[in-house]
């Protein structure tokens, strides 16, 4: 799934540990995050959303499988 | 982690050591006092060891967490972290798919061995033990190559 974090990471000057140790997860899962290998738990997508204080939405882009 | 689940662990360790020992007594006193039992008192004994270890182990644990909270928060978030954890399911679903396919085979050889030449066994003595082996070792290797396949893709 493709998504704006890096971008959003980058905007506030948090490297990815920095951002990582906000969420509890490992730096190994931003970078996943980041290059679009691994989909976060619902749980997760919550939290960076309310970290960035955006909806899940302005982070996450849901494309339909074809 | 929450102070409040910290302190249930180390009770539960405290719990699993104390009943460890007491069965490790009760398992001891009954081989003395009552030799004839139908049931080995030695088992009643070991399981005691056992829940003896696991109380040591868990109290080993949370005792370090709670003595060293910023150096084992990152251990916690590295064991904790859903990546890693679906990582490990992956693997895990992958090593229990090949032990069914290995136990299927096996079944699978002895039965038509059997139809096709009943005089012979077709996992007789000799290779039986391999092959028990084998179902330990084959799965553990598929769950570590898992490992490192599923790290690469997720």
């Amino acid at each position: 799934m493709k998504n704006h974090l890096e971008t959003m990471r980058a905007q506030k000057g948090w490297t990815q540990q920095e951002l990582a140790d906000r969420v509890a997860v490992s730096r190994q899962t931003i970078i996943s995050l980041e290059g679009g290998r691994y989909n976060p738990s619902i749980q997760l997508a919550f939290k960076l959303a309310r970290l960035f204080n955006v909806k899940i939405e302005d982070i996450f882009i849901y494309e339909e499988e074809e | 982690m929450k102070a409040s689940e910290l302190k249930t662990q180390i009770t539960l360790g405290w719990l699993a050591l104390a009943g460890g020992l007491l069965l490790l007594a009760a398992g001891s006193l009954l081989r003395l006092w009552m030799p004839g039992l139908a049931l080995d008192p030695r088992l009643i004994a070991a399981a005691g060891i056992i829940l003896f270890g696991v109380g040591i182990g868990q109290l080993a644990k949370y005792m370090i967490i709670k003595k060293y909270p910023k150096d084992t928060r990152q251990i916690v978030i590295e064991e904790q972290d859903e990546r890693a954890q679906t990582i490990r399911l992956h693997a895990a679903s992958l090593a229990f798919r090949v032990t069914v396919v290995a136990a299927v085979a096996a079944l699978l050889l002895t039965v038509f061995n059997n139809l096709l030449n009943p005089a012979s066994t077709a996992l007789n003595a000799d290779l039986l033990w391999p092959y028990q082996v084998a179902m330990v070792v084959v799965p553990m290797l598929a769950y570590i190559g898992g490992l490192a396949w599923y790290s690469s893709r997720f």
